[in-house]
């Protein structure tokens, strides 16, 4: 078993990065960097980007978006947190 | 200082004129964010230097001339020396890139940016985060580049203990590694030394693996020990060369890692530095290992978070009803009196403000206190973690069931504002998983339909507001399932399912004063986006409460039964009839429904408001408005009746931009026949709850 799908079983199982660091025996800036490899990929999504009031960044009101996205109390929240 | 393209799309300084010779040698950093790279740039550099976009983006880079260096490129045929181009590019992890500025760096990195094919590459690596910064380095190398190492942080990364040896590392690595500190400027003449004779005479390749697979038995029982292939992972991967070429990185890296720590062990498989140790210490369980093993599990975990749900409903409606009375006591009263006293004008002015508007503003109004308290406690559970361990539960159940965990994510979202979701179903890879997911995300419960049950439940069953609550996300959960069933088990058939993981973060302890600032944010926002919706949409219901269509009144001195919306209203109420509301207040509400869930409770208010305006203290309050008229169309069920509103309301059409969001995304056939399947079972559960209500 290579050390990427190791990586993959063990978030599959629901670890954390370093509780797969430490099952597998590996640096956890390693596990992370190979978390990330996932994540690049499309196979494994991290929970802070999908989910709650920080999963609707992909909605914001800017040019282009929908402008339905507009209403989105989530969405306008955000946006308000990271530009103030 | 000046800055353009040239005519093939180049790097150009008009004051140097650096990129007008492409023979000059050229040096790209190399690193992962905050690594150091501009300081080391400007340090570089100095002020010869510019910041351009690279071509054909909008991405920023930053060009250079290394300041006494001077080199010859390779490759293009010049012999004369020549100032050394130096490019800044963007901080990336991967070459991998997700974002436009990875993108430029894995480019360049390829040879397909604005300078060419890079002469050297000089990659940062973070002795404090060695791994990212090797993995990196990794896939630099193993792009074809040559590239020379400039180890930084060094100083930070002592005081947390971690001694990176460079003599040691280049030694691993077969390239050259200087340590520097571009802050002050240590080891910068020793790294443009080494970088000049790089450019002179070249480097040697970084002693990656070979292209074979460092671990490649797949099985087999004669591989050696410390090559331990466990069999495939359940995950149903079209494993390509990418995932081959980064696994040998991985391996590679750890390797490194382990060589220099002095844990070295012979590789087993591959032509790496160092593997697997086959003998690993046994894994510490902490606290929160033992938490996740009880939150994670498949037989505990959902009844876990049903607990949890159940609870924060309990918890929102029994604290927030008091708040909710007051604010509407206020509206209603003193607020009310204070508009009718100041309004000058003719009757209908104060109809229309006080009756109209007010009545519905202030009701949602009402609401703010229960939102902000629901808003908080989904921040405190997504801030804490446990939010990422009931999707991680919830996408574990919808596996078992047969649908894709993917689409779970949309739906999670869903529970908060159906229109996000819909919008979160372009992240999924397959247009038919999408459609599929869009059909299902307007049987989410977003928080606009919770008004609805509030205002319900605590006037039909105010003894068990909070669970009749939890019921309706219960029923809501139940619809999306069913749904996806159904659906699965007919026209999505062929839908393939695609391997996804939902990574868990740690726990952490929940910041207050973010969460605080979240919730209030969110409040606000409902309260400003939901009141100017309502606004709008009540002055419209206003209108044509105005106008009459029968008994030969005045405009907006008509009795709402003759009024062009009372009659609308009471042409379709018989249709509920079956379902126990057969009532023209229930259903003129569900038709401004239609516009937006906020409005349902605005416009009961404001339909007995403007029906009775003159007689509220012999009618009671809203509730007790509510129950008189559930229990005259029911006959005495006004519970069953209440019950079926709000599965009616949780089932039927969220919100015109739903609608208007679908039919973007998916087309006017699929969302006009999404809109009567909904209707249709929003109408069948409403007169089922009923029918079933009233035999109870």
């Amino acid at each position: 078993m290579s050390m990427l799908t190791d990586v993959l079983r063990e978030a599959r199982g629901g670890a954390t990065t370093d509780r797969i660091a430490v099952n597998l025996g590996i640096d956890a800036g390693l596990a992370e960097a190979a978390v990330d490899h996932w994540v690049r990929l499309g196979i494994v999504s991290r929970s802070g980007d999908v989910l709650g009031g920080a999963g609707c960044h992909g909605c914001e009101p800017t040019p282009g978006r929908s402008l339905a996205c507009a209403g989105c109390v989530f969405a306008r929240a955000i946006s308000f947190l990271i530009f103030p | 200082m000046t800055s353009c393209h040239d005519a093939s799309g180049g790097l150009v300084d008009a004051r140097t004129g650096l990129a007008a010779d492409p023979s000059a040698p050229s040096v790209v950093l190399v690193g992962n964010p905050n690594v150091g790279k501009s300081t080391l740039f400007n340090a570089l550099t100095g002020a010869r230097q510019q910041v351009t976009n690279a071509p054909g983006t909008t991405v920023e880079v930053q060009l250079g001339t290394w300041r006494g260096l001077v080199g010859t490129a390779s490759g293009a045929g010049a012999d004369e020396p020549a100032a050394v181009r130096v490019l800044d590019l963007p901080g990336t992890y991967s070459l991998l890139a997700r974002s436009p500025d990875e993108r430029v760096t894995a480019e360049t990195v390829a040879g397909r940016g604005a300078l060419g094919v890079p002469d050297l590459a000089v990659v940062l690596v973070e002795a404090g985060a060695l791994s990212r910064s090797l993995y990196l380095l990794a896939q630099v190398a193993g792009a074809g580049q040559a590239l020379v190492v400039a180890l930084t942080m060094t100083d930070v990364a002592a005081t947390r203990g971690v001694h990176v040896d460079p003599e040691r590392l280049a030694t691993l690595l077969g390239v050259p590694v200087v340590p520097i500190d571009p802050r002050t400027g240590t080891g910068l003449d020793r790294l443009t030394r080494v970088v000049s004779d790089a450019l002179t005479a070249g480097v040697p390749p970084v002693l990656l693996p070979d292209a074979a697979p460092a671990c490649a038995c797949n099985g087999d029982a004669a591989c050696e020990p410390g090559c331990a292939c466990d069999g495939p992972v359940d995950v149903d991967l079209d494993l390509d060369a990418e995932l081959a070429s980064a696994d040998r990185l991985f391996t590679w890296v750890d390797g490194v890692q382990r060589a220099l720590a002095g844990r070295e062990v012979t590789g087993a498989c591959g032509a790496v530095p160092g593997a697997s140790s086959p003998a690993r210490p046994a894994p510490v369980r902490t606290w929160s290992d033992r938490v996740d093993r009880v939150l994670l599990d498949p037989w505990f975990g959902v009844p876990v978070f049903l607990a949890v749900m159940w609870a924060l409903f309990q918890l929102a409606t029994a604290v927030a009803a008091p708040l909710m009375g007051a604010v509407s006591s206020l509206v209603d009263g003193p607020v009310a009196s204070g508009v009718r006293a100041a309004l000058p004008g003719p009757h209908w002015v104060e109809s229309f403000v006080v009756d109209g508007v007010l009545a519905g503003v202030g009701t949602v109004l009402s609401f703010a206190p229960l939102m902000g308290i629901m808003f908080l406690a989904i921040a405190l559970l997504e801030d804490s973690g446990y939010l990422a361990r009931a999707a991680f539960v919830a996408d574990r159940a919808m596996r078992a069931i047969g649908l894709d965990g993917r689409a779970m994510l949309p739906l999670v979202v869903g529970f908060g504002c159906n229109l996000p979701a819909l919008a979160a179903t372009r992240t999924l890879p397959n247009a038919r998983q999408r459609l599929l997911t869009g059909l299902l995300v307007p049987y989410t419960s977003c928080a606009a339909r919770l008004t609805v049950y509030i205002l319900l439940a605590s006037v039909f069953f105010p003894a068990h507001a909070g669970t009749a609550i939890f019921l309706m996300y219960v029923a809501s959960i139940t619809l999306v399932v069913a749904g996806g069933l159904v659906l699965r088990a007919t026209a999505f058939r062929d839908l393939r399912r695609e391997p996804f993981v939902l990574a868990l973060p740690a726990y952490q302890r929940p910041r207050v004063r973010a969460l605080l600032l979240s919730a209030w944010v969110r409040v606000r926002m409902f309260v400003t986006d939901a009141g100017r919706i309502i606004v709008i949409t009540l002055a419209v219901v206003w209108v044509l409460m105005a106008v009459p269509v029968t008994g030969g009144h005045q405009i907006a001195d008509v009795p709402v039964a003759d009024s062009l919306y009372g009659r609308a209203a009471l042409a379709i109420s018989p249709v509920f009839a079956p379902a126990g509301f057969d009532d023209w207040h229930a259903s003129a509400a569900l038709l401004t429904g239609f516009v937006a869930k906020e409005v349902v409770v605005g416009s009961f208010a404001q339909s007995y408001a403007v029906d009775a305006p003159t007689d509220a203290a012999v009618a009671g309050d809203l509730g007790s408005r509510l129950r008189t008229t559930f229990e005259s169309s029911s006959g005495g069920h006004a519970g069953a009746a209440a019950a079926a509103f709000m599965v009616f309301v949780l089932a039927y059409t969220p919100c015109l931009a739903t609608v208007a969001e679908q039919r973007r995304l998916f087309g006017s056939s699929w969302t006009l026949s999404a809109l009567g399947v909904q209707l249709a079972i929003a109408w069948t559960a409403a007169v089922v709850v009923f029918q079933l209500g009233r035999l109870m």
